[in-house]
């Protein structure tokens, strides 16, 4: 405190006049605790190390444990430290990352607490903000680390079957129609029948038994699947504005999550947002207060003559994460799902065209999108022209569906209505469709 | 909210009641006493090493009996505790003062002070009531500031969810106190304090006897002989400032949990725990380092203060004498003041003043009952205020204070009436022993009447004197018969009481006038009669005395 060194000061002015030569001792008391307090306290801080671990993605509903690792490396006890996570009330469980303590030299303590994956998003935890000081108030400063962030994925409704046709000639899926058979897979011997392949023939087994025997395969699908996902809010009815892309993105995350527990490949487009990426180029982060949740972060709009190309600065067309299989790929995959936020964004039928011109021949394309109107149906169909297999899942409570499913068939593609979570049962159901793997 | 409870309490106990109450007395005390070895120096003869013990006394109390009013368990009003507080101390303060200079009064001096109350204060009592409400004062001023920065209960805020959350700033309203601003203005009154008790330590260092007796007139301050630095001045020096920093210490730790429990921190408890013996032994190692460093003479810093000083007062000085000059010729330009010839002095007559006459002093009976009605009222108070001082503690319960009364009151009851039984016991003895004694007043007899003579007027007082002589008579065996006329019964009067024959005959004539003359009776002439009567009187009693001796010998 400054005052105790304008009361040195005093002092001293005082002791010279009355000639108190005891007054030193008093001035360098005074001092010595002034000192200390200004030189001790910035060291103490600085040679404080935090640490933060937890897991960096969490499913639903689940308990994210994270642990804050705080060491003193200096030889200086620190008489108090103040450390205080800033963590969503939303998320929080229990009484919160808020402790103070005091360490010895060399020390570390760990601080954990527990936060609950409510809500599908992009949060933050953190920063963590510690504050250290002396005995007597002379002097209090801060640090931080720096915030980390939680990604909870969507819901994820598990799915035993999704009976998706595939046009592609090899891949994992076992399947009862016969089209393509996986030489990779062979599941028996039968007698050679003519016009069998001659590298078919299983030539052991032949020379044991007196026949020709030829190996039969596990007829399998190769699905290449491109989640085509419409969270253009204007296409949804207002009842259903925040509830129906919800539950289009659960559709997503839950088929993206079966295909490639099934080792497909799977990929994702959406018109709706992403908000870390728009945030990135915006070079800031707005996070919601209560919940700690991303959100998008607002930018005045520019009037542009131009069609599709006239759209905020700074945001562009949906961007397409390709179908990959693997685990590494559907996190990226549900990471997207997790952050996307619903957006005016481009039509879905003009959009249909442009997100899906690099694709395989035969990928599956399944649109999930609120309605099935004439010109979703003719987008769709320009797709089946294409070489493509696409499907359409209406994520609305429809009442004439049999129509649509008329329309699609006519035009060569499936479409399937799951409105509600019952709807899925079709897609939930024990049996498998295809042989056991081997 | 349980948590944030026991938090307040926890830290709040510990400090409050263990240390800090202990703090504030010793740095109010070595305060104190700095001023006390000034006036030590200056009345050596005075016992004021002994007021020490006194103030530790006062300082303590004080601080307990604040911190005992800062609970909510009490319904005691403070500022009757205050006052109640102040009256009895400044009793003992006089008792004390009275026994340490052993001049307790003596008979005169009582008597002395009963008429005049305020004999009871000397000079040496007045400064010891003085440095006494200063310790009082300095005390329970400490004492509050410490208490509004521990956390109160009322400023925990109402909603348990902000108490969950750890984002700071977030739904909290500010501490209602500014405890950043009370810690400041600790440190300001502490430096205050210090700057004085530096102040008295140095004038400690003057040989103040020889300035005062000798009456130097004016000198500089190193003509002055020094004495050097008294040890108990050094021993106060080293509490004030240690102990001060001390109390800051715990002030901080207030501050600190206070903002800790109300932003709903988890505490670890050793970092109270810890706190007082850490911050003790920083200060130690700062102390014992300093000690290792040279202290340096302050003279010649000292010689050059001091001609700063005198350099700033000739500047100061200077300018003041400069405004003066502009001022005066500003001044005497716009009056245009033409001096003119001294006028004649002009000759004052000699007025006597008329000295109103000044009213006779009062009585010594006045003086004696206004003092003692003073003296009543106040040791009433004093009693009240150690009835009620102990009372509000519950030392003893009201109850046993009602019944100790009642048993009082019952007791002198019973004794008195116990007294009574016995005088009557010897009366009603006495009595049957002496039977020869004059027969009671009967119905018969007149019975007295008290008669207020100044009431009469002269004829009535004559006739009084004789009828209360015929009566008188008539108890003692001279019975006037009816119809006997005063003349008549005078005979029989003389016949017994021969001593007083020619004051039977004026006394008889003076009632005859009276009684059956229309003629005025001057106030004189009752008054020439009264002196008759009495002989009458004296004389018929010793007829009654002789009367009895006379039936004894029979």
């Amino acid at each position: 405190m400054s005052d105790l060194l304008i009361l040195a000061i005093a002092l001293l002015a005082v002791a010279f006049l009355f000639r108190v030569d005891f007054i030193y001792y008093i001035v360098y008391v005074c001092l010595g605790v002034y000192i200390t307090g200004q030189l001790i306290t910035p060291r103490i801080v600085r040679n404080v190390k935090l640490s933060r671990l937890y897991n960096q993605n969490a499913f639903l509903g689940e308990r994210v444990k994270v642990q804050v690792t705080i060491t003193n490396k200096s030889w200086l006890p620190i008489p108090w430290l103040r450390a205080v996570e800033s963590v969503p009330p939303v998320l929080m469980i229990g009484q919160g990352a808020n402790r103070v303590m005091a360490f010895r030299s060399r020390e570390s303590k760990i601080m954990i607490y527990q936060v609950k994956a409510m809500k599908r998003g992009f949060y933050r935890l953190g920063p963590l903000i510690i504050s250290a000081g002396d005995y007597f108030g002379i002097r209090e400063l801060t640090n931080r680390l720096p915030a980390d962030y939680l990604t909870v994925f969507p819901r994820i409704i598990p799915f035993s079957q999704l009976g998706l046709p595939s046009r592609l000639p090899y891949g994992l899926i076992p399947t009862r129609h016969r089209f393509f058979e996986d030489p990779a897979r062979p599941i028996g011997t039968r007698d050679y029948h003519s016009g069998d392949s001659i590298r078919h023939i299983n030539w052991k087994v032949s020379a044991h038994s007196d026949e020709l025997l030829v190996r039969t395969f596990e007829p399998v699908k190769s699905l290449e699947t491109l989640l085509l996902l419409n969270l253009n809010p204007s296409e949804y009815s207002r009842q259903s504005r925040y509830d129906g892309p919800e539950w289009a993105i659960v559709i997503a995350a839950s088929m993206a999550v079966y295909l490639a527990e099934e080792r497909q490949a799977v990929g994702l487009t959406t018109n709706g947002i992403d908000p870390l990426g728009a945030s990135k180029e915006l070079g800031s982060f707005s996070f919601e207060q209560e919940t700690g949740r991303l959100q998008m972060s607002v930018q005045p709009v520019q009037d542009k003559p131009n069609g599709l190309e006239n759209r905020k600065p700074g945001r562009k067309l949906p961007w397409q994460l390709p179908p990959k299989p693997g685990r590494a790929h559907l996190m990226k995959v549900l990471e997207r799902l997790a952050r996307i936020e619903i957006q005016d964004s481009v039509p879905f039928s003009d959009w249909i065209p442009r997100a899906c011109t690099r694709l395989n021949w035969g990928t599956n394309i399944v649109a999930i999108t609120p309605t099935g109107d004439e010109k979703s149906c003719s987008a769709l169909h320009q797709l089946v022209k294409a070489g493509y297999n696409p499907v359409l899942i209406i994520v609305e409570p429809y009442k004439d569906i049999r129509q649509i499913r008329d329309r699609a068939r006519s035009l060569g593609f499936q479409a399937y209505h799951v409105g509600k979570e019952n709807d899925l049962d079709r897609w939930r159901g024990s049996h498998r469709a295809g042989r056991p793997r081997a | 909210m349980d948590h944030d409870s026991e938090s307040i309490d926890r830290t709040n106990l510990q400090t409050a009641v263990n240390v800090r109450p202990l703090l504030i007395a010793l740095t109010v005390v070595a305060l104190v006493s700095g001023l006390l070895l000034i006036l030590r120096l200056i009345w050596p003869d005075w016992p004021w090493n002994l007021l020490l013990l006194f103030s530790i006394f006062i300082a303590v109390e004080s601080t307990l009996t604040s911190l005992w009013l800062k609970k909510p368990n009490h319904f005691a009003s403070s500022i009757k505790i205050r006052g109640a507080e102040i009256v009895v101390t400044l009793f003992l303060l006089r008792l004390f003062s009275w026994l340490i200079t052993s001049s307790f009064p003596g008979r005169s001096d009582l008597y002395r002070i009963l008429r005049h109350p305020e004999a009871v204060i000397d000079g040496f009592f007045a400064l010891v009531i003085l440095l006494t409400l200063f310790v009082i004062f300095r005390t329970q001023s400490l004492t509050r500031l410490f208490s509004r920065l521990s956390l109160d209960r009322s400023e925990l805020p109402q909603s348990k969810r902000s108490s969950r959350s750890g984002v700071l700033g977030d739904e909290y309203s500010p501490l209602l106190i500014d405890r950043h601003a009370l810690l400041q203005r600790y440190y300001r009154d502490w430096a205050i304090g210090g700057a004085m008790l530096i102040i008295c330590a140095g004038i400690s260092t003057f040989d103040l006897v020889e300035i005062t007796n000798n009456d130097p007139g004016v000198r500089s301050i190193s003509s002055f002989s020094r004495i050097g630095l008294q040890p108990e001045m050094l021993a106060a020096l080293m509490i004030y400032f240690l102990g001060g920093l001390l109390l800051a210490s715990e002030g901080r730790l207030a501050a600190l949990n206070a903002r800790w429990t109300y932003e709903g921190a988890t505490i670890e408890n050793r970092i109270i725990k810890s706190w007082r013996r850490s911050s003790l032994l920083l200060l130690f190692i700062i102390a014992l380092t300093a000690a290792f460093i040279p202290i340096s003479s302050t003279v010649d810093i000292s010689g050059v203060f001091q001609a700063i000083g005198w350099i700033a007062f000739l500047i100061v000085g200077l300018i003041v004498a400069i405004i003066s000059v502009i001022y005066y010729f500003i001044l005497s330009g716009l009056m245009r003041v033409t001096p003119t010839e001294p006028g004649p002095p002009v000759q004052l007559n000699e007025v006597v003043p008329d000295i109103p006459q000044l009213a006779s002093p009062p009585s010594e009976i006045t003086s004696l009952i206004l003092g003692s009605v003073f003296w009543i009222i106040l040791l009433a108070a004093i009693v009240i205020a150690v009835i009620y001082l102990i009372r509000t503690r519950g030392i003893p319960p009201k109850r046993s204070f009602s019944e100790w009364w009642r048993h009082l009151f019952q007791w002198l009851r019973k004794q008195w009436r116990s007294l009574f039984q016995q005088v009557q016991i010897m009366t009603s003895d006495l009595r049957s022993k002496m039977p020869a004694l004059e027969p009671p007043i009967t119905i018969a007899t007149l019975s007295w009447r008290f008669i207020r003579l100044s009431s009469l007027s002269a004829r009535d007082k004559v006739r009084y004197y004789y009828l209360s002589s015929v009566r008188r008579a008539g108890a003692r065996g001279a019975i006037r018969k009816d119809g006997e006329t005063p003349s008549e019964y005078t005979s029989e009067l003389k016949e017994k009481w021969p001593g007083v024959s020619d004051e039977i005959d004026e006394l008889t004539r003076s009632f005859i006038k009276a009684r059956y003359s229309g003629q005025l009776i001057e106030e004189i002439e009752a008054e020439y009669v009264k002196p008759i009567w009495k002989r009458i009187r004296r004389a018929i009693r010793r007829r009654g005395g002789n009367r009895l001796d006379s039936d004894r010998n029979k």
